[in-house]
């Protein structure tokens, strides 16, 4: 099965899971920090470029480790060969449109 | 002279009742760990659309303010929270075994429980904020 396999795919998975979890904790403490809760505070932050676009890359990374994941899920526990493949498509939409969406969003915010 | 096949198929034994198997802490850890990646990416979809809405303008904001304050809301929130924290730390435990650490098999059950209960921590502690 394509599509980011063995070494390089165990690799991606763990160089995404260190940068969503420093990500997350950066993230994190900034939101809590942020009070009261605005739609000027908010917009603004992302509208800051750095941080535009630290979030475009753990958007990116959340879905590289999400394909590699669903995808071993996908792979270990449905057998039928044509459901497989459907439902290794959906993912793969699921995450491709998700990504465009946020890309525009994080681009025009 | 070819090998016949068994008139019967041979019976192994097969013993799957899963209420029987005692499921060892790792195990549950890690099963957990994917349940809690799948539950993550069928959220992917509408946490983007909430994004979307919230940048939208000072209304789409507070739609999503108040969409996320309701009370179905909450449980799915405590929910995808609960995933989000066990699958933070069963994640960083897979990473410090990647280097060698924890790979003792008292240490990894050790490790393990300590991820089970931070999962539940995180979940508490994500419900105990929203309220």
């Amino acid at each position: 099965m394509s599509g980011f396999s063995g070494m390089g795919a165990w690799l991606l998975q763990r160089l995404t899971a260190v940068y969503l979890v420093v990500f997350t904790v950066w993230a994190g403490i900034r939101l809590a920090l942020a009070d009261p809760w605005s739609y000027a505070a908010w917009s603004g932050w992302l509208g800051e470029p750095v941080n535009a676009a630290l979030a475009w890359l753990f958007g990116v990374s959340l879905l590289a480790h999400a394909w590699v994941g669903g995808r071993d899920v996908l792979i270990d526990y449905i057998h039928p060969l044509g459901l497989r493949l459907a439902l290794l498509s959906l993912l793969a939409g699921w995450l491709l449109g998700s990504g465009l969406v946020f890309t525009a969003l994080v681009v025009s915010a | 002279m070819r090998p016949q096949p068994p008139s019967q198929p041979r019976r192994r034994p097969v013993y799957l009742d899963l209420f029987q198997i005692r499921f060892p802490l790792m195990a549950i850890t890690s099963i957990a760990h994917r349940i809690s990646g799948v539950l993550m990416i069928l959220a992917i979809g509408p946490a983007v659309y909430a994004l979307s809405l919230s940048l939208s303008g000072p209304a789409g904001f507070q739609r999503v303010q108040a969409a996320l304050d309701s009370g179905p809301a909450w449980l799915v929130l405590v929910v995808i929270g609960w995933g989000f924290a066990h699958h933070f730390f069963a994640g960083l435990r897979y990473l410090l075994m990647d280097i060698g650490r924890g790979m003792e098999r008292e240490t990894a059950r050790r490790s393990a429980l300590a991820t089970l209960v931070l999962g539940v921590a995180g979940a508490i502690a994500i419900g105990w904020w929203l309220a």
